[in-house]
């Protein structure tokens, strides 16, 4: 049992971790990530893909939201700019998917500069507002401008090789995603322990309070908001790879809303929360339908026609329930047992 | 010795054999599997559950029957409430379920989603719940679409128009939703002003989801139109019909075939207009959906045969032509087999209720002939005014 | 002149329900500092509650409207003491994810007790026909108008001299004394819920009349939500006119200009007006101390 956690040095600040227990349980989930597609699914491994991309764009809005305080609700529009972007640029203009993928990140962050001047007089719900209808502008442009993008019809992609990979195929798709996620992951975390990230915090926590210390709003909120989109444009691009076919109608303000649901009910600002919160928001229609299918045939029978409505009424209260008990997240809820474990039999 | 080694090498070829038999998805010892993937949530859901019905009705008049090579059907449902990540979600879950073929691929930007999975699995498969033309063009080996496109089915009303009606000084107008399905509408509505050289007034967009339409009749009021295309989904044309009214504007409207059903009628009563509608299908009432009804009223609960509308004969179609195909390959239940007899040429017979149904492997759609129709919202009766014909 | 007109008014009526319920958002939001993301959804069940209390019951128009208003405060006061209560004390942003959770179950229950078909909703004063010069309009359609400005005078009233709402402002400046001072602040907040409900009730059963009482009715609440920011989340009668001016707007942009901008036009005011005015166009500028 540890009684308290000193750091001696520059280099066990910045390490991932210290403990030796944490380093084996995190190779053990990546080994088990690495073994999923061979014992799943092709359904299951769907859902790991979405579980994957939905994480990727959680973790650049815990950037924007959780770390750095700017409430973003325009997440859609920076998905729908990176599909598009890398669905037109493989389609029409015949680029290899690398770079089109790349190219969604560096478009969607670029966008986001445009947003993000604004956000500098903004605070709060009225920030939030200005990006819901940035997205709500973007989504329209890309419907009218059809020269451009294709109006309502979409883009087909049809060329999916990507670094040797057929992402056609669900096991290679679901590696890649896995390998973005990592990287996100390791860029994440590398962020927070630089001074990039202290500054993000403490706007978070009190700009004016930052600025006054030194800490150089504009170049940092805009950062923040550069940073963030390029995951989720990235994020984006993947979506473009996964279904194959882009449209408009992927991406509405659901969409921002959900995103919004996975950081919050994950817990604000941490990584693993951003994780957590992307599994749960995207396996709760699933454990709905698994709690639906348990109930005795003739109560199923009652509510066949309207089972899919039960499975929302479901999610609805978890997220409620969830949050009503753990204010934090389910990050909270992992802390509190951990905590719990932790000082057994001494726990409170 | 050699008779012992060749008994294990009679037993194990038999036993592959017996292996290879059931090796097709879908298809077990008593059971095939067909799948529907339907929004049966969201606003959509009027169609969705309506052709699911329709559905589940073929089936059980084909199991009842006898079903089809000794085995029972069974219909497995998917629910995509209308949003394109679920409708691929749908597919994946009944691929791994086992399904043999899909009589229903939801709409709009899900139904092209899966198209790529749907071709790769060679799964024959029917775009019946509304006409999506990216189903079959290019036209997939095992993809097949039953019913007109919007344009022919708006054509056909406008020639209507423009033949009975004759007015001297015709303007057209049309109001679209500003997606896929609005620009086929719209094509109808150019190829009907292009055709008959009329007047038009410039074409009218609408969001998805809008439910006020004031602006929008207001413009082409001041356009002076007195043909009205009325591009709603369901409710929005209700809606259309009642501003128009308002300003007491002399119209004939031109609608797509949701108007015959029951919601959008009772919203439009209070108007005093009869609009007209088009469908590849017999509506309800008519002669021809006399067989249609007495199963609804043999095999349904009160409650499931409020929700049947055209949608559930459009489902019943697609369900008789798979069951009829499948019963045509009774000594082979493969999907080969199955895609083959479909793509033959060879007519499937649905009672009238649409002309008769054959695909070749160059022409992967059917049902295109239309009947116009007379929507009256206050009697809710629909009156076929033509017979199916080709536009 | 008169396509500006008729364009004026129709803008007008959707402006006047985007603008109800943009008064519902402020309510909440100036008592409690709690953004309500169901609002568009509460509206949806107090107007559906509304329909078969006069479907079953046949009432006279203005019994129904009573028995609305008390039906509606009924619903505010029970989603606020099941779901809102119990997060009291909470961060903010736990409290706006438990109203976007009751948004998703309120949205399934509607559709699962009522089924997912749109009917109208007709009352007796359905029907009728208002011409004023050249604007035609529906009697509903001008009740929506009616209501809004009913709705306007007596939050402003009730805000400056009732005593209940001169204590719902304290409560917005600062909770902490306002408790200090004897305000009871559950009940306060109990009773922004009901008012919300209630005006965004009436504004959803308006809406139900003019065009059907649907399952996708809770989309105005997220077209009314840019309305109550352009006035300003902390003015109840900003956001009120906010509402308005949204709908004005889109109608007009509609009308003459077409491409489908009636909902984006909304949008673009919205950062326009934010760019000049970042707390809303009658918003207050919060003052920050370090």
């Amino acid at each position: 049992m540890r009684t308290g956690h000193f750091v001696e040095n520059h280099g066990k600040q910045i390490a991932l971790s210290d403990s030796e227990v944490v380093w084996s349980w995190t190779a053990v989930l990546l080994i088990l990530c690495l073994l999923l597609p061979f014992v799943a699914s092709g359904f299951v491994l769907t859902l790991a893909i979405t579980i994957g991309i939905s994480a990727i764009g959680a973790i650049g809005l815990n950037l924007l939201t959780g770390v750095t305080g700017l409430i973003s609700l325009g997440q859609a529009g920076f998905l729908a700019a990176g599909c598009y972007t890398t669905a037109l640029l493989i389609t029409d203009y015949r680029w290899p998917p690398e770079l089109a993928l790349l190219a969604a990140g560096v478009v969607s962050g670029l966008l986001s500069l445009i947003i993000g001047v604004p956000s500098l007089r903004l605070k709060g719900i009225y920030l939030a507002i200005t990006t819901l209808a940035f997205s709500f502008i973007v989504t329209h442009f890309l419907l009218y401008a059809e020269p451009l993008t294709h109006g309502p019809y979409g883009v087909r992609i049809q060329n999916l090789r990507f670094l040797g990979l057929n992402l056609a195929a669900p096991p290679q798709m679901y590696y890649l995603v896995l390998a973005i996620l990592f990287l996100a992951c390791l860029a994440f975390l590398n962020l927070m322990r630089s001074k990039v990230g202290r500054a993000f915090f403490a706007i978070r926590d009190h700009d004016i309070a930052a600025r006054a210390m030194g800490i150089d709003l504009t170049q940092y909120k805009l950062s923040a908001f550069f940073a963030a989109s390029f995951l989720v444009g990235i994020a984006g691009g993947l979506m473009a790879f996964q279904f194959r076919f882009v449209n408009v109608d992927l991406f509405n303000i659901l969409l921002s809303i959900e995103a919004l649901a996975m950081i919050i009910v994950g817990g604000l600002g941490s990584l693993s929360g951003a994780l957590l919160g992307a599994v749960f928001i995207v396996l709760l229609p699933e454990f709905a339908r698994t709690v639906t299918n348990l109930l005795p045939t003739h109560l199923s029978a009652a509510f066949s026609t309207h089972i899919y409505d039960v499975r929302g009424l479901l999610t609805g209260l978890a997220i409620i329930m969830t949050l009503r008990f753990e204010p934090l997240g389910l990050i909270g809820v992992w802390r509190r047992v951990s905590r719990y474990w932790l000082h057994w039999p001494l726990s409170t | 010795m050699t008779t012992f080694k060749n008994a294990i090498l009679l037993a194990s070829l038999l036993m592959a054999g017996a292996g290879t038999a059931h090796a097709e998805p879908g298809i077990s010892e008593k059971e095939i599997v067909l799948g529907n993937i339907l929004p049966m949530s969201s606003s959509a859901a009027l169609a969705g559950r309506a052709l699911q019905i329709g559905t589940q009705l073929a089936v059980t008049e084909a199991n009842d029957r006898g079903g089809v090579a000794g085995r029972t059907i069974v219909l497995k449902t998917e629910d995509d409430g209308y949003v394109p990540a679920r409708t691929v979600q749908g597919l994946r879950k009944l691929i791994d379920e086992g399904v043999f073929g899909l009589l229903s691929m939801s709409g709009g930007g899900g139904s092209v989603a899966v198209l790529p999975i749907v071709e790769e699995q060679g799964i024959p498969a029917f775009a019946s719940l509304s006409p999506v033309n990216a189903a079959v063009d290019p036209i997939k080996p095992t993809v097949f679409m039953i019913g007109a496109s919007y344009r022919q089915l708006i054509f056909s009303q406008l020639k209507y128009i423009h033949d009975t009606r004759k007015r001297p000084d015709a303007i057209y107008g049309i109001i679209r939703q500003d997606d896929d399905f609005g620009d086929d509408v719209e094509k109808g509505f150019q190829r009907g002003i292009n055709e008959f050289k009329i007047k038009a007034a410039e074409p009218v967009r609408f969001k998805r989801g809008q439910k006020d339409f004031g602006a929008e009749i207001l413009k082409l009021r001041s356009d002076g139109i007195n043909v009205l295309v009325a591009g709603g989904v369901t409710v929005e044309t209700a809606a259309m019909l009642k501003e128009a009214s308002k300003f007491k504007m002399d119209l004939d409207v031109a609608t797509v075939p949701t108007m015959q059903l029951l919601p959008v009628m009772k919203l439009s009563e209070a108007t005093e207009y009869s609009p007209l509608s088009a469908d590849y299908v017999s509506p309800l009432g008519s002669p021809e959906a006399g067989h249609f009804e007495s199963l609804v009223r043999k095999y349904l609960k009160e409650d499931e045969a409020a929700a049947v509308n055209r949608y559930s004969i459009v489902g019943y179609v697609a369900a008789k032509v798979m069951i009829e195909a499948l019963r045509r390959c009774e000594n082979e239940l493969t999907r080969v087999c199955v895609t083959a007899k479909l793509t033959s040429g060879e007519p499937f017979d649905v009672n009238y209720l649409t002309k008769p149904i054959s695909f070749t492997k160059e022409r992967h759609t059917s049902a295109t002939a239309v009947r116009v129709l007379e929507v009256d919202p206050r009697t809710k009766k629909v009156r076929a005014l033509t017979d199916f014909a080709e536009y | 002149m008169d396509l500006f007109l008729n364009l004026l008014a129709s803008g007008l009526i959707s402006g006047s329900i985007y603008g109800l319920i943009a008064i519902g958002f402020a309510v909440i939001f100036r008592t409690t500092g709690v953004l309500n993301f169901a609002q568009g959804e509460v509206m949806m069940l107090v107007a559906y509650v509304s329909w078969s209390l006069a479907t079953a019951l046949s009432l006279p128009f203005w019994l129904l409207l009573i028995v609305t208003v008390f039906a509606a405060t009924l619903i505010g006061a029970i989603l606020e003491r099941l779901f809102i209560r119990p997060m009291l004390g909470q961060p903010t942003f736990a409290i706006i994810m438990v109203t976007i959770g009751l948004a998703i179950v309120l949205r399934s229950l509607t559709v699962l007790i009522w089924g997912t078909d749109a009917e109208p909703f007709d009352t007796i004063i359905k029907g009728g026909l208002l011409t004023v010069g050249p604007v035609v309009m529906y009697s509903e359609q001008f009740a929506a108008i009616v209501l809004f400005v009913i709705a306007i005078a007596a939050v402003t009233i009730f805000y400056r001299f009732s005593r209940v709402g001169v204590a719902m402002r304290a409560m917005a400046e600062d909770e902490t004394t306002a408790l200090l001072m004897g305000v009871n602040v559950k009940r306060m907040s109990m009773l922004a819920w009901s008012i919300a409900a209630t005006v965004s009730g009436l504004a959803g059963v308006t809406l139900a009349m003019i065009s059907s009482r649907s399952s996708d009715m809770w989309v105005l609440g997220l077209r009314a939500f840019p309305g109550a920011i352009l006035g300003g989340l902390d003015s109840v009668v900003g956001a009120g006119f906010g509402g308005i001016l949204i709908g004005v707007i889109g109608d007009l942009s509609e009308g003459y200009i077409g491409h489908g901008l009636k909902e984006i036009s909304g949008f673009a005011v919205v950062i326009l007006v934010l760019m000049i005015r970042p707390y809303g166009l009658f918003g207050q500028r919060e003052l920050e101390r370090v």
